[in-house]
C-alpha cells in the first residue's frame, strides 16, 4: 500500500513538473515573439509616426518659409550690388599688382611721380588682414592735393597713416612726398550653419 | 469500499502521462504562437501603413526642404555681405587728409607769408582708448600725429599761426615744440616744431 502511495506522489510531482515546463515554454513562445518581433516593430512605428508628425508641423509653415524666401530673395538682389563693391574695396587677398596699377593710374592723372612703391608685411587683425605700402615720390602742392583727393575715390579701400611732405627743390614748387598707405583684405568668413534654422525635420 | 489498485509499471505510466499532458499544452503553445503571430502582422501591417503616410508626407515635404535650403544659403551670403559691408564702413577713416593739408595751407598762407612751412609729417599714434574692447578688436580708431616743421618770421607770427591751428577745432592739442632762432640768407628768423593731435 505505501509502494503505490510513493508511486503516485512520484507520478503527481513528474504532473506537476511537466505542465511547468509546458507553461514556460508557452512563456517562451510569448517572450521571443514580443521582445525579439513586436518591439522594435512598435518601436520602429513610433519614430515613424513621430517624424510624420513634425514634418507635418514643417509643412503647416509653408506659407512663412515661402514668404521668407521671397524677402531673402530681394534683399540679395538688393544687397548684392553693395556687395560687388565693399568686394572691390576689400578683396579676398592683397592683389598688389592691382593696387599699384590703380595708384599709378590716379598719380599719372594727378601729376605726381612715384618713385617707390614698397609693400611691407602683411598684419593680422581680427577681423582682416592688413599691408602697409610705403609709396615715395615727388608732386606739386596742387599735384599732391589731387592725389589725395584721389586717393579717397580709388576703388580700393586705403587708409593713409604716414604723410611726410618736405620743403621744395629751391624755387620749383616740386617737393618730395612719403607716404604709407594701407590697403586691407580678408577671406569671406564662412557662416553655414549646417542646421539650417532647425525647422527642418529629420528626414528617413 | 473499493479500491484499484494500478498494476501497470512505473514507467509505462510516466510515458502515458508525458503522452496526455504534452499534446494538451502543444495546443495551447500552437495558439498562443497564432496569438503573437498575429499581433506581430498587425504590428508590420501598422508599420507599413505609417511608413507609406509618412513617405506621402515626406514627398510633399521636400520641395519646402529645398526652400528652406535655399533660404539658408540666402541667410548665410547676406550674413557673409553684411559682415563685409561692415568692415568697410569701420575701416573707412572718417578723417581725409587732403582736408587737412588744406587746412594747414589755408592757416600758414598770410598776407605777408610770415609762416613757411618745409615739413609736413602725418603718422599713426596709438589707438584713441587702448583699454576699450573695441581697441583690442584690431579696428579702433587711431590718433594721428601731425609733426610741421618750417620757419617763421618771429615769434608773434608763430604764436598766431598756433592759435589758428588750435581755432580751428579739428585737433585735440596743438603743442609748439620748439622755437629756435636761424640766419638765413634773407635775415634772422625762428625755425619751429609744432606737433598737433587728433
Amino acid at each position: 500500500m505505501s509502494n503505490q502511495s510513493s508511486t503516485d506522489n512520484t507520478l503527481r510531482n513528474m504532473r506537476l513538473i511537466l505542465h511547468l515546463g509546458c507553461f514556460s515554454v508557452a512563456l517562451g513562445i510569448l517572450f521571443v515573439a514580443g521582445f525579439a518581433i513586436y518591439k522594435p516593430v512598435h518601436a520602429e512605428e513610433t519614430r515613424v509616426r513621430n517624424v510624420t508628425t513634425s514634418t507635418e508641423s514643417f509643412l503647416s509653415r509653408k506659407d512663412e518659409f515661402q514668404n521668407a524666401s521671397t524677402r531673402l530673395a530681394t534683399r540679395q538682389q538688393e544687397s548684392g550690388i553693395l556687395f560687388a563693391e565693399a568686394m572691390t574695396r576689400i578683396p579676398e587677398t592683397a592683389q598688389k599688382t592691382e593696387f599699384l596699377s590703380q595708384l599709378s593710374q590716379l598719380a599719372a592723372a594727378t601729376g605726381l611721380k612715384i618713385h617707390e612703391f614698397r609693400p611691407g608685411d602683411e598684419v593680422d587683425r581680427k577681423t582682416h588682414r592688413e599691408l602697409s605700402i610705403h609709396v615715395t615720390g615727388e608732386a606739386s602742392y596742387s599735384s599732391l592735393c589731387r592725389f589725395l583727393a584721389g586717393m579717397e575715390k580709388v576703388e580700393r579701400l586705403t587708409q593713409l597713416t604716414a604723410l611726410q611732405v618736405n620743403g621744395g627743390y629751391g624755387d620749383v614748387d616740386t617737393y618730395p612726398v612719403s607716404m604709407t598707405v594701407n590697403i586691407f583684405f580678408a577671406p569671406l568668413a564662412v557662416t553655414s550653419d549646417s542646421t539650417g534654422d532647425g525647422n527642418e525635420p529629420a528626414s528617413r | 469500499m473499493k479500491s484499484h489498485i494500478n498494476i501497470l509499471p512505473l514507467q509505462f505510466r510516466k510515458k502515458l502521462l508525458v503522452r496526455q499532458i504534452v499534446p494538451c499544452w502543444a495546443c495551447v503553445w500552437l495558439g498562443v504562437t497564432v496569438v503573437a503571430a498575429i499581433v506581430c502582422w498587425n504590428a508590420n501591417a501598422s508599420l507599413a501603413d505609417a511608413r507609406t503616410a509618412f513617405a506621402i508626407i515626406d514627398g510633399r515635404a521636400e520641395p519646402l526642404r529645398q526652400i528652406v535650403q535655399r533660404n539658408q544659403k540666402a541667410t548665410d551670403s547676406l550674413k557673409v555681405a553684411d559682415q563685409r559691408q561692415l568692415l568697410v564702413d569701420c575701416l573707412q577713416a572718417a578723417d581725409k587728409p587732403l582736408q587737412l593739408v588744406g587746412l594747414i595751407s589755408s592757416t600758414a598762407n598770410t598776407k605777408d607769408g610770415s609762416i613757411q612751412i618745409q615739413s609736413f609729417q602725418l603718422t599713426q599714434g596709438q589707438p584713441t582708448d587702448s583699454a576699450s574692447p573695441v581697441a583690442t578688436h584690431g579696428n579702433a580708431p587711431l590718433r594721428m600725429k601731425l609733426g610741421l616743421q618750417g620757419y617763421a618770421v618771429d615769434d608773434l607770427a608763430l604764436s598766431r599761426f598756433v592759435s589758428q591751428l588750435r581755432a580751428t577745432g579739428v585737433f585735440e592739442s596743438v603743442e609748439l615744440q620748439t622755437s629756435s632762432n636761424v640766419q638765413l640768407a634773407a635775415g634772422s628768423a625762428r625755425q619751429y616744431v609744432v606737433e598737433c593731435q587728433y
